[in-house]
């Protein structure tokens, strides 16, 4: 009887032993060394308007054949967009003068920068089913590089860089004045 | 003829447990690694719409890798694995028998602009005199450290991490960079950018002598409560 329940225990143990082999597997070897890519460039960029904009991240991981329960993760995020015009763009021949009255021509409004701030990212909430392991900081970072490329596709929805050129016109409109110039005319490049 | 006997039982059990446990491995294992899963439509909402000015004259590129560890309580299968290959009664009782090291290295790109806040700006700081200007600026100051969800891949995620602690990693990140920019003398270089994008501007509307000066600190703690030019 012992023999039996021993080979039993074997049988048991030896399926313990190709499960642990498994887990031993999935561990990494190597870790990355220190990278450098470092450059520093010249930009020439006044950005005239800021939008702030957030977009709550909604994901469902449903079950399927091979999997058991369901997952349910919901996150918010926030992100700040500039935009505004490049003054390197501007040339001698956007600029006419005569007298007291001048004449500039600013070059169309582009994308400056899109950040999403790391302290506007947060979990509000995560379901899981017994059978499922939590979502990992990977999964959660694929969802938010999604997020990030909708908001990116949803700009030119928002009207950002017609607000950026009619936040320019006024600025240089305002600067010029101080400059001296009684007829001030600022218009956008077609 | 065939007899169900208790050893028959045993193996049933036995097979009935190596399947349970297979089945759960694998699901925990392949549910992050199935399928590319999509988040759910959502609207993006703008909060607020702000009128800046800002003059970005320089922008550094940075790349890190950076990691931190914690120590976690050890998965209930390692313990079963370590009972059976070493059943000491006294075992489990020292820390490092209790957790184990789990690593998070990241890497991130990150993107630092400097430039200047125009929107400090006072009429005073503009002195014209018939064809010559002279603009007195702030001093160039960091304007956007950026590491977007796409500049940022996790490497190692060994154990749970929490989002905070991965954002904490990220935050981490981004001062290094911030600092690193500094060193390599970002300030200056968008100083001396300044110059040359205002001085080409200034002489295009025809100023024949342009001259771009700083202010020093106390200026600009004095300026800070003024109304803008803006």
């Amino acid at each position: 009887m012992n023999i039996k329940y021993f080979f039993s225990i074997r049988i048991l143990g030896l399926a313990l032993l190709g499960v642990s082999l498994l887990f031993s597997c999935q561990r990494p070897s190597d870790k990355p060394g220190a990278i450098t890519v470092r450059q520093l460039q010249d930009m020439s960029e006044m950005a005239t308007v800021e939008f702030v904009v957030s977009r709550i991240i909604r994901a469902s991981d449903t079950p399927s054949w091979y999997k058991y329960g369901d997952r349910k993760i919901l996150m918010s995020a926030g992100a700040t967009i500039k935009a505004g015009i490049d003054m390197g763009g501007i040339t001698d021949n956007d600029i006419n003068t005569q007298g007291s009255s001048i004449t500039l021509t600013l070059p169309p409004a582009s994308l400056i920068s899109l950040n999403m701030h790391p302290e506007s990212i947060q979990q509000e909430y995560e379901s899981r089913g017994f059978f499922r392991s939590p979502f990992t900081n990977e999964e959660r970072y694929r969802f938010l590089r999604q997020a990030e490329e909708e908001i990116r596709e949803s700009i030119p929805e928002m009207g950002l860089l017609e607000t950026a050129e009619s936040h320019a016109v006024l600025f240089f409109e305002s600067w010029l004045r101080l400059m001296g110039y009684e007829q001030v005319e600022v218009r956008i490049r077609k | 003829m065939w007899k169900f006997t208790k050893t028959t039982a045993s193996l049933i059990i036995a097979l009935l447990v190596l399947a349970f446990v297979l089945i759960f491995y694998f699901n925990k294992k392949f549910s992050s690694q199935s399928r590319e899963l999509r988040i759910d439509s959502s609207i993006i909402l703008v909060q607020e719409i702000n009128k800046i000015a800002q003059l970005f004259t320089a922008r550094y590129y940075d790349e890190i890798a950076i990691d931190t560890f914690k120590l976690q309580d050890k998965k209930t299968m390692t313990r079963v694995w370590e009972g059976l290959v070493s059943p000491n009664p006294l075992r489990g009782r020292r820390p490092e028998e209790q957790f184990r090291r789990v690593d998070l290295v990241v890497v991130a790109r990150g993107t630092i602009l400097a430039g200047y806040d125009f929107s400090l700006l006072e009429p005073h700081h503009m002195i014209i005199e018939d064809k010559s200007i002279t603009l007195v600026l702030p001093p160039p100051q960091i304007l956007d450290v950026i590491i977007n969800p796409s500049d940022y891949d996790i490497f190692i995620e060994e154990g749970t991490w929490s989002l905070e602690e991965a954002v904490g990693l990220k935050q981490k990140a981004a001062g290094i960079m911030q600092q690193r920019a500094i060193d390599r003398g970002i300030l200056q270089h968008s100083e001396q950018s300044a110059i040359m994008v205002l001085q080409n501007f200034l002489l295009g509307l025809g100023f024949e002598q342009v001259k771009i000066e700083t202010w020093d600190e106390d200026e600009m703690e004095h300026l800070k409560l003024s109304p803008s030019l803006e």
